[in-house]
């Protein structure tokens, strides 16, 4: 289905207007090279797939500079505000594209039963085998929820900034965004694979790597076979909730207790 | 389609079939029914073409032979800080499954350059800025391979734009 609509829009040549034929490598008329008319295109593509990245990396250095001299709630808003308005800016220059994933696509039962059971089977295998690869590698588990005690209403941030926002805009940004301009110099498995890998990239640890690839390759098959984004958003929240709800758990209950 | 078109129009350059009104073939751009100069322009632009093609081919099997360089880098030195620290087995693994990374990608640009380079271009700027995040004196060692590296993936890229092997 996808494969038609570069075909549709490259019907007519670029440069004397006059229709192409379905094979045509070259207008007929004035002999501009199709290819030609559409490398231009996929190097633009490639081009904002590769600004994209490198300005998740800045964010990133910026973020690590920042929490270096002081963690507080107003750095985390700000690191947090920044990504989610170069989000929407890089969702702008693709604004068309974008908003029809916010339809339901061809969501249906077995999709929403699927998006549910699948992130608390992912959820559960994660916490407990990377908890217990940190264990031996680190020595100690990474706590996600420790690092919100110290606000008044820890709880609430921790949901907020863990559990709710990046399902949105993670989920707009590399299923949305990045997967439409990969889509356009690839095809449909090369996309997957790639936004998959880039999502996992910008958690920027080598240890995450080895789960969230193939968790990206679950959200991004469910983004084009159903041509949606909410049921990306539905395993994302799950997973991402679950977890740190174990996080809090664990936190009450086994580190409060020894006083650490 | 066949039958309205009939046999007696064909390229000239390319054997395949044409309509009438159309000046140029539609499968090898030959301008049959164009100018001598036309197609004297067409020929000298094929030989450049080829050219051309032959250099984005070389260029994106430099760029992955980097691939495989870093890799074999990667893992050596990770085999080095391994023993320097004392035998810490999360520096080894760390490297290593990065070193498998740069391999997969080196292989799999054998099937799709673009993304296979771009992923790998992507991973090694993260790497750089990462080990300046902890220790801001490595960006500058071994600047000139990182220029180069960086260079060659990045040609490697655009030549895998140039001859479309997506």
């Amino acid at each position: 289905m996808e494969n038609k609509i570069p075909q549709i829009a490259s019907l007519s040549c670029e440069q004397c207007n006059t229709p192409l034929q379905k094979r045509a490598k070259f207008c007929g008329t004035c002999g501009a090279a199709v290819n030609k008319q559409q490398n231009d295109k996929l190097q633009k593509s490639v081009q904002y797939i590769i600004v994209f990245y490198l300005s998740f990396l800045a964010l990133a250095i910026a973020n690590a500079i920042l929490f270096e001299e002081d963690t507080s709630l107003s750095s985390e808003i700000v690191v947090e505000a920044v990504f989610i308005l170069m989000t929407l800016t890089f969702c702008l220059l693709d604004i068309k594209a974008i908003l029809k994933l916010y339809g339901l696509g061809d969501i249906d039962l077995k999709s929403i039963v699927l998006s549910i059971v699948a992130p608390i089977i992912t959820a559960i295998i994660v916490y407990y085998t990377i908890g217990w690869i940190n264990v031996v590698l680190e020595g100690y588990d990474n706590n996600m929820y420790e690092a919100y005690v110290y606000y008044d209403y820890p709880l609430v941030y921790a949901i907020i900034f863990l559990a709710i926002l990046p399902p949105i805009f993670e989920e707009l940004a590399f299923r949305g965004f990045l997967f439409n301009q990969m889509r356009k110099v690839s095809s449909v498995q090369v996309t997957i694979i790639g936004t998959s890998f880039i999502f996992a990239l910008v958690h920027f640890s080598l240890i995450s790597f080895i789960w969230i690839f193939p968790f990206g390759m679950l959200l991004g098959y469910l983004r084009q076979r159903y041509q949606t984004l909410w049921l990306g958003m539905i395993v994302h929240f799950i997973h991402n909730f679950l977890v740190l709800m174990l996080d809090y758990y664990y936190y009450n209950t086994t580190i409060l207790e020894l006083g650490l | 389609m066949e039958e309205v078109i009939p046999p007696s129009f064909q390229c000239s350059f390319c054997d395949s079939s044409m309509e009438e009104s159309q000046v140029f073939c539609i499968s090898c751009g030959f301008p049959e029914n164009g100018t001598e100069q036309e197609k004297s322009k067409f020929h000298a632009h094929r030989v450049l073409e080829m050219r051309d093609t032959k250099d984005a081919k070389k260029g994106i099997s430099s760029a992955r032979n980097t691939l495989f360089v870093i890799a074999a880098l990667t893992m050596l030195w990770g085999i080095y800080y391994f023993f320097k620290s004392n035998w810490d087995i999360s520096i080894i693994i760390t490297y290593m499954i990065l070193a498998c990374i740069y391999m997969v990608l080196g292989y799999w640009s054998q099937q799709k350059p673009l993304i296979a380079l771009i992923l790998g271009l992507l991973v090694y700027l993260t790497i750089i800025v990462l080990a300046a995040l902890f220790e801001p004196s490595t960006i500058l060692s071994g600047i000139i391979v990182k220029i180069l590296v960086i260079i060659y993936l990045g040609k490697g890229i655009n030549s895998a734009l140039h001859i479309r092997k997506v």
